[in-house]
């Protein structure tokens, strides 16, 4: 069955105000979809982010501009998002020991997204009896599927899967204390090892202003080597997170660009109804 | 929308599980608990031992005129084997561990700790003997078995 959308836009209140929103009635029993809706994202983990994100349906006065849901064309990629995450940058500005910069990309397929990640890690551990250091980069790919799709903005509330795999090295400078052979020094260290593992995520993103995006991935990772047999076990696994486990949880906030690639659906325009 | 709830709740519960630290209790450990057994009837053996000495650029000598059915001795941490001189009322006899090491950094605030593992003897001059544990931990009481 087709299906008839609201598109353009304006504020919900604005909206849900007019007399022509109030006495609409949908045509050909199709489905309207006139959930204004108040995305937001706040702060959190002492820095940003979770946003507000207001989004709605409108009328010129008079009139209302309906989208028609066809068929025809639904998988076609109508944009492609490209973030950076944002709280991985501002580490990297303040902190003198840790560089990370991370990227990621999605097309849409209808309801679908496939996505990729890019990231590089440098990091630096200096504790009581030992300097850890760890380089590498990451790549994650995977497919979302998005639960906000009839979404005029194109926002996204999303749950997906992801494959990552990172190539890094490291390496531990420390010392020791030994009553029985005498106090020394001990160097190991990894050149060019790979990981691999499976990822859960879930998350938001959404439309602030024009090609401008925010939104955050929340991450369940799993099936990961820990590299125990290793004569260096990893600290840190570039985009896995902590080495000492096979779960880790992570969250990430994107600052992203969405760059359309082809006009929105073609939409018809319906007169208000009025008493 | 009660997907959308459940996602919601799913990143909720991802939150609140994302930040724990490491456990800074590290029970790792170079030492190797040694037991002594009669070969004939697989019981505890009380040995007098006149001296047991780690054979390195400087022998250290760590345990002197004693009965005990038991020793506990340190490895070395600079290499991956360790030569004891056992002088008992058996005899003099020599005894050759060798293991790995590795490392890890557990957090800044832990630090580094050492792991002994894959314990094995090149070399023996005991009736017979048996690694029960090879890696090296604080709370297990017996690593190896030596049979007189």
């Amino acid at each position: 069955m087709s299906a008839l959308r609201l598109s353009q836009k304006c504020s919900s209140r604005q909206l849900y105000g007019t007399p022509a929103f109030r006495d609409f009635d949908p045509p050909f029993g199709g489905n309207v979809f006139l959930k204004p809706h108040r995305i937001f994202l706040q702060t959190l983990a002492n820095i940003l982010l979770l946003f507000v994100a207001t989004s709605g349906f409108c009328q010129e006065a008079g009139e209302l501009k309906i989208p028609i849901d066809s068929l025809k064309g639904k998988f076609v990629p109508t944009g492609i998002r490209i973030g950076a995450e944002a709280v991985n940058i501002t580490r990297s500005f303040i902190g003198e020991d840790y560089k990370e910069y991370q990227f990621q990309a999605d097309i849409d397929f209808y309801r679908y997204f496939f996505n990729v990640e890019y990231g590089i890690l440098e990091r630096t551990f200096t504790s009581e009896n030992g300097l850890y250091n760890v380089e590498g980069s990451y790549l994650r790919i995977g497919p979302d599927i998005n639960f906000l799709h009839r979404d005029p903005d194109m926002s996204a509330l999303f749950f997906g899967l992801r494959y990552g795999m990172a190539t890094f090295s490291d390496k531990l400078n420390y010392s020791y204390r030994d009553k029985a052979f005498g106090d020394g020094t001990g160097q190991v260290a990894n050149n060019d090892i790979n990981a691999k593992w499976f990822e859960m995520v879930a998350g938001m993103k959404v439309k602030m202003w024009r090609m401008v995006w925010l939104g955050y991935t929340a991450r369940f990772k799993f099936g990961v080597d820990t590299f125990e047999n290793n004569e260096l076990i990893p600290n840190i696994i570039p985009g896995f997170g902590r080495a000492d486990e096979t779960v880790v949880w992570g969250l990430n906030y994107y600052l992203i660009i969405r760059i359309p690639v082809r006009k929105e659906p073609r939409s018809i325009v319906l007169p208000a109804k009025t008493n | 929308m009660r997907i959308i709830i459940a996602i919601l709740f799913i990143m909720a519960v991802m939150l609140m599980s994302a930040c724990n630290e490491p456990d800074c209790q590290s029970k790792t450990t170079n030492f190797v608990n040694v037991k002594f057994y009669k070969i004939e009837n697989n019981e505890l053996d009380t040995l007098t031992i006149l001296s047991i000495t780690a054979i390195a650029a400087d022998d250290t000598v760590f345990v002197e005129n004693l009965e005990v059915s038991s020793v506990r001795l340190p490895l070395r941490p600079d290499t991956t084997a360790t030569v004891f001189a056992f002088d008992s009322n058996f005899g003099r006899d020599t005894l050759i561990l060798t293991y790995r090491k590795k490392a890890r950094l557990i957090s800044e605030n832990c630090g580094v700790e050492v792991i002994f593992s894959d314990l094995g003897y090149s070399r023996n001059d005991f009736d017979s003997i048996k690694v029960v544990n090879q890696t090296l931990i604080e709370d297990i009481t017996e690593d190896v078995k030596i049979y007189n």
